[in-house]
């Protein structure tokens, strides 16, 4: 790489601007840890900013014995899982189709998808299919009605049409068939657009609510964020002072709210470095020699 | 290398998809549990003898954000101890209030509702209910009353009865969640601070300004900060939520949303020429630091917690919870020590009277039974038991389990040590058909019961009666136009917001408000509240 | 056995396997999408709850009239447009560039890093983002602190005064979502084949020529699909960001269409009304997008269907 002392100060400009951004990004998340281990004392005169006041683990003690927390954890990670394994399946195969020139209706689908995209879903009707599927207070409530949706096909079958034709006749020249083609020449291909539309499922999947308030009745099938809008929001907005005192001590609500939203949101946060070596530049494109 | 990792992936989905099919038809629920899928009329038909099958029925409810209801485990004690004193098994099916109105939109359009319905407090009067209750639905239960619920009856006063809330076409539907008492919030003051100032329990309005004047210029909780809050006001004006910043409404005798017949009109508070006055005495509490500065920016939660850090020297809230169970009291839940609370009922008004809060419905919740239930009558039978006066069901409900809670010496009735104070919320208002908290046997064994029996009984001397129109619903054209009420987004929320801060003047800014307020729809809304009243008040 | 070759032989023909192949993906658009999605007749009807779709009254236009005939209609028309547009002019590009910015970071530990922190906003709720920004910018808060120790001015309400609404919300949501929004342009960069850059180095392009060149051309079919669907739902916006910022200071610029729906089904049961609502939002949207898209096509050649 040619170093022009230009480069040079571009590039120390952007490593700058890039720590600056990155610390007032991580600044929320310090905070709220901060509170997590901070005490109801110095929480409640709002003196705690970066760094843990009255250093305490209780809060953590406590979402640690809450069987429900770590129920509903479970249930999130299983329904994002198979949620997103569901979706993938859905949204791949959609939009690899409507990518291909020679799909019947092709522009009527395409146009028709679009409208769903626009106009709104009504809510009594939507609660009226799923419970007609029979699939009321079912995990499966929660992984299918939303295991595809128009912006992910749009997006995936953007990408679908990118890809370099040579590789398809090459296919076809070997007698490959169309399912052929899909599986094993498309999808090798697309690694960093499925790592992608698969992230992004998953993370939907796993901050939803809406669809466990009016499908699920069963506590016990709950997702953890039913239970962090319970903790952390919900109960906040009406007037029942409510017995956090139960808890031994030191622990304040404020204290348990921000461990909760923590806990809560960790295991989803980790997913993105563990799909990073899908987006380096040209990883996916060893297979296209010229 | 990449094939095989979806391959695996692909059965992975399918394994854990057939997984999830076998698992999800399984019926987990055991003992007080609640079923899946509630079915419509699930009670069963056993008779409601003891050492027979209990009763069981389903009743879906609010948890009231009781963090108790939502850890409820198989095992819980009260719900059994309940269960054991009269042979009725609830299944209940708890849900978030915020969800009430899609737990019970999406029930009632899918025709798929539980034994028993809790509403919201304006019962029946909404179009979703009033048409199920139309289409057949839900349980006419004069008979019933009549024959099985005599306690029930006598609890709620006929006009009561009688209310859109309950009843429509003259026949009851909905059975109350009855309040301790028709108006429980009072002005929790600091007592140590006026010790400290050596100030008599304020009276007049000079008094309550003196008040925070003092909390003003001292620095109590001696931080070197001046962060000291004489009146904490809550911002976010939701109808609900007004009520906790009516702390000089009595004084002038207008309450926004409420109405009064005056020369043969419906007039509402809200366009009153007091309110100028209220106004200007409100801005000049604000201006002199008397009000939290931050009323319009800061959250709900963030006025209990500036409560509890004890900086605040005066604030509304529920008469109990100044008692042991509560919150709020001498032996609240505060960060300082030395906290004394005394409840007071604000300034005495302009013309001598007392008067600090309107007089309400008595209504907290209501109950709807669905018309497809077995038998009924017991669950008026169980609910009639709990009002019966029986001391077993007196005990319940105000102390909790023997044993477990309290016990018997000699007849009179002590709380054990092992008693958890919090968890009388369960038993004195969750499982109840009326609100325990605050009652007379629960005040008598509360060091503070004094404190909160007296404050119960000066507001009840100092409510302000509307009559028929504390029933009234919202007019149809308000709730076509949310503007027109009180609550957030609303004119007057606006123009109080502006006024307070200065940034319009109260004589034209009220002027203002009344004739946009009247323009938008106001004149209509005084004709159908004209018109209700007269039809409800023959 | 002679029929089943044939079958196969039918299944495996072109079209015919393209189209089998998004039966799954249809299946489910009709079924969760598209019934529930006739359900919005309920806007011309009166929706009775109980008696069902099928046996409410029909009202026709009623409620598209009510809804134009609010008194402060055009006003919180006028702010929805005016936050949309904001947020496309400024909300759109800034994924965008921060994307381009990431991929010129040549040490992979630091941009692997900086990827990872820059999205964490994204997962935390706006009832949380909103306190805290709430009283970062209170009269007590550090920013005014910092303002009067050093600028020696008066504390300024942020959050009350109408002339900053926009701007803070707009900002906030900024900062909010452009982490996560440069994802899918780091994606789509993945995919471009690394000797086109190596080439271009090779003829002597700078930095600049390359992303021109190279770079955004690559990009531009997502950048033109993500900006028709971000279009289509212009007036659109985050009640939950709206409700935690809005007070009754600032509505007269901050109030828009989805809070007053909110207000309105906080009342209750006016479900024909506020769908209404919703298919007026969703004409304009399907007005903007088809219109752009015929743009789209002209100027790039790239159309979202």
């Amino acid at each position: 790489m040619p170093a022009f002392k230009s480069d040079r100060l571009f590039h120390a400009l952007n490593h700058a601007m890039f720590v600056a951004l990155g610390l007032i990004m991580l600044l929320p998340m310090v905070h709220l840890l901060a509170l997590s281990l901070s005490s109801s004392r110095f929480i409640q005169f709002n003196e705690v900013y970066l760094w843990p006041k009255g250093f305490n683990l209780a809060g953590y003690e406590y979402i640690v014995g809450q069987e429900r927390l770590w129920r509903a954890m479970g249930v999130s990670i299983y329904i994002t899982v198979v949620g997103t394994a569901i979706a993938l399946f859905f949204t791949l195969t959609l939009a690899y189709a409507l990518s291909r020139s020679y799909m019947p209706g092709k522009g009527l689908i395409l146009k028709l998808i679009l409208v769903t995209f626009i106009f709104p879903v009504a809510m009594i009707p939507y609660f009226l299919v799923v419970k007609q599927l029979h699939l009321l207070d079912t995990l499966w409530s929660l992984m299918l009605p939303n295991a595809l949706g128009a912006w992910y096909v749009f997006i995936t079958k953007t990408f679908f049409q990118g890809l370099s034709n040579e590789l398809f006749e090459a296919g076809r020249i070997d007698g490959c068939n169309e399912y052929a083609l899909f599986w094993r020449i498309a999808l090798p291909m697309s690694l960093p657009v499925i790592a992608t539309i698969g992230l992004f499922y998953a993370v939907n999947q796993w901050n939803a609510y809406f669809d466990a308030i009016i499908f699920i009745r069963d506590q016990h099938m709950y997702p953890i964020q039913m239970l962090v809008r319970e903790i952390a929001v919900v109960g906040n907005m009406t007037d029942n002072m409510e017995d956090f005192s139960r808890v031994a001590g030191e622990v304040s609500q404020k204290q348990v709210i921000a461990g909760v939203i923590l806990f809560a949101s960790f295991p989803i946060m980790l997913v993105y470095p563990f799909l990073q070596k899908y987006f380096v530049k040209g990883a996916m494109l060893g297979s296209l020699k010229e | 290398m990449s094939k095989k990792w979806v391959v695996w992936m692909v059965c992975c989905l399918l394994f854990a998809s057939v997984a999830a099919g076998c698992s999800s038809k399984k019926n987990d629920s055991s003992n007080g549990e609640p079923t899946k899928q509630g079915s419509t009329a699930s009670a069963t038909n056993a008779t409601n003898a003891a050492g027979q099958t209990p009763y069981t029925f389903t009743w879906a409810l609010s948890n009231e954000n009781t963090t108790y209801i939502r850890e409820l485990k198989p095992d819980d004690p009260y719900t059994n101890e309940l269960k054991r004193l009269t042979n009725v098994d609830v299944n209940y099916q708890w849900y978030e209030t915020a969800d009430r109105e899609k737990i019970v939109s999406t029930r009632i359009a899918s025709n798929d509702l539980p034994d028993v319905l809790q509403l919201a407090d304006t019962g029946i009067n909404n179009p979703i209910l009033l048409s199920a209750v139309d289409g057949g639905a839900f349980l006419p239960l004069n008979e019933l009353l009549e024959k099985y619920g005599q306690n029930i009856l006598k609890a709620v006063p006929e006009e009561t009865w009688s209310s859109p809330q309950l009843s429509r076409n003259g026949k009851i539907y909905g059975i109350p969640k009855l309040a301790l008492q028709a108006a429980t919030k009072g002005l929790f003051v600091r007592q140590d601070w006026l010790d400290k100032f050596n100030m008599k329990t304020p009276e007049t309005l000079d008094d309550y300004m003196a008040y925070f004047d003092a909390i003003r210029n001292t620095d109590l909780n001696g931080n070197g900060k001046q962060d000291e809050v004489p009146a904490a006001f809550v911002g976010d004006f939701s109808n609900v939520n007004w009520v906790y910043n009516w702390l000089l409404e009595g004084y002038y005798g207008v309450f926004p949303g409420q109405w009064k017949w005056v020369d043969g009109k419906a007039m509402p508070d809200q366009i009153d020429p007091k309110i100028k006055d209220l106004l200007t005495a409100y801005k000049a509490m604000y201006d002199k630091g008397y009000m939290n500065q931050d009323v319009f920016t800061a959250l709900l939660k963030d006025r209990y917690a500036r409560i509890m850090t004890g900086t605040v020297g005066a604030f509304i809230h529920d008469a109990p919870q100044a008692g042991s169970n509560g919150s709020y009291g001498s032996t609240g839940k505060y960060e300082v020590d030395g906290v004394k609370v005394s409840v007071l009922t604000g300034p005495v008004a302009q013309d001598g009277t007392k008067r600090f809060q309107p007089l309400g419905t008595g209504i907290l919740r209501v109950n709807v039974i669905n018309a497809k239930t077995k038998n009924p009558e017991e669950i008026i039978k169980y609910w009639d038991w709990m009002l019966s006066g029986a001391a077993e069901a007196n005990n319940f409900f105000s102390y909790g389990i023997e044993s477990l809670d309290y016990k018997l010496d000699n007849g009179a009735v002590k709380y054990t040590d092992e008693r958890v104070a919090a968890n009388s919320v369960v038993y004195q208002y969750m499982l109840t058909i009326k609100d325990w908290r605050g009652s007379k046997q629960v005040n008598a064994l509360d060091p503070e019961g004094e404190v909160v029996q007296k404050a119960l009984d000066d507001i009840m001397a100092a409510t302000d009666d509307r009559g028929m129109f504390k029933f009234m619903p919202l007019p149809d054209v308000v709730v076509k136009n949310p503007q027109l009420g009180i609550g957030d987004g609303s004119l007057y929320a606006d123009m109080f917001a502006k006024v307070l801060l200065g940034r319009e003047k109260v004589d034209e800014a009220f002027d203002q408000y009344v004739s946009t307020w009247k323009a938008q729809g106001g004149d209509k809304a005084i004709e159908e509240a004209t018109a209700w009243y007269q039809t409800y008040s023959k | 056995m002679h029929d089943r070759f044939r079958l196969i032989r039918a299944l495996t023909r072109p079209r015919i396997a393209i189209f089998l192949i998004a039966v799954p993906g249809m299946l489910h658009f009709l079924f969760f999408k598209y019934y529930p999605l006739l359900g919005n007749v309920i806007a011309f009807q009166n929706y009775d709850l109980f008696r069902g779709i099928w046996h409410s009254e029909w009202v026709g236009l009623e409620h598209f009239i009510r809804m134009f005939d609010y008194g402060e209609f055009i006003l919180i028309l006028r702010n929805t447009l005016l936050i949309g547009i904001y947020q496309l002019a400024f909300g759109f590009p800034a994924p965008l560039l921060l994307a381009l910015l990431i991929n010129e970071v040549r040490v992979k530990w630091f941009k692997q890093t900086a990827q990872s922190v820059l999205y964490l906003p994204h997962f935390l709720s706006w009832i949380i983002v909103g306190s805290m920004f709430i009283e970062l910018l209170a009269p007590e808060g550090p920013l005014n602190a910092l303002l009067v120790q050093w600028f020696r001015i008066e504390p300024v309400y942020f959050m009350t005064e109408p002339v900053y609404f926009r701007s803070i919300l707009v900002s906030v949501g900024i900062w909010k979502a452009v982490g996560w929004g440069t994802i899918i342009y780091l994606a789509a960069m993945a995919g471009i084949n690394p000797s086109l850059y190596e080439a271009a180095v090779m003829d002597g392009a700078n930095r600049w020529r390359q992303m021109t060149a190279i770079t955004l051309p690559a990009l531009t079919p997502a950048i033109v699909v993500l900006f028709l669907l971000n279009v289509g739902h212009l007036l659109d916006k985050n009640v939950e960001q709206m409700l935690v910022f809005l007070n009754p200071l600032v509505r007269d610029v901050g109030e828009v269409i989805d809070t007053y729906v909110y207000r309105v089904g906080l009342i209750g049961a006016q479900f024909s009304y506020t769908t209404a609502i919703g298919i007026f939002k969703s004409v304009v949207g399907l007005v903007l997008v088809v219109s752009l898209n015929q743009m789209s096509k002209k100027m790039t050649g790239e159309t979202i269907y």
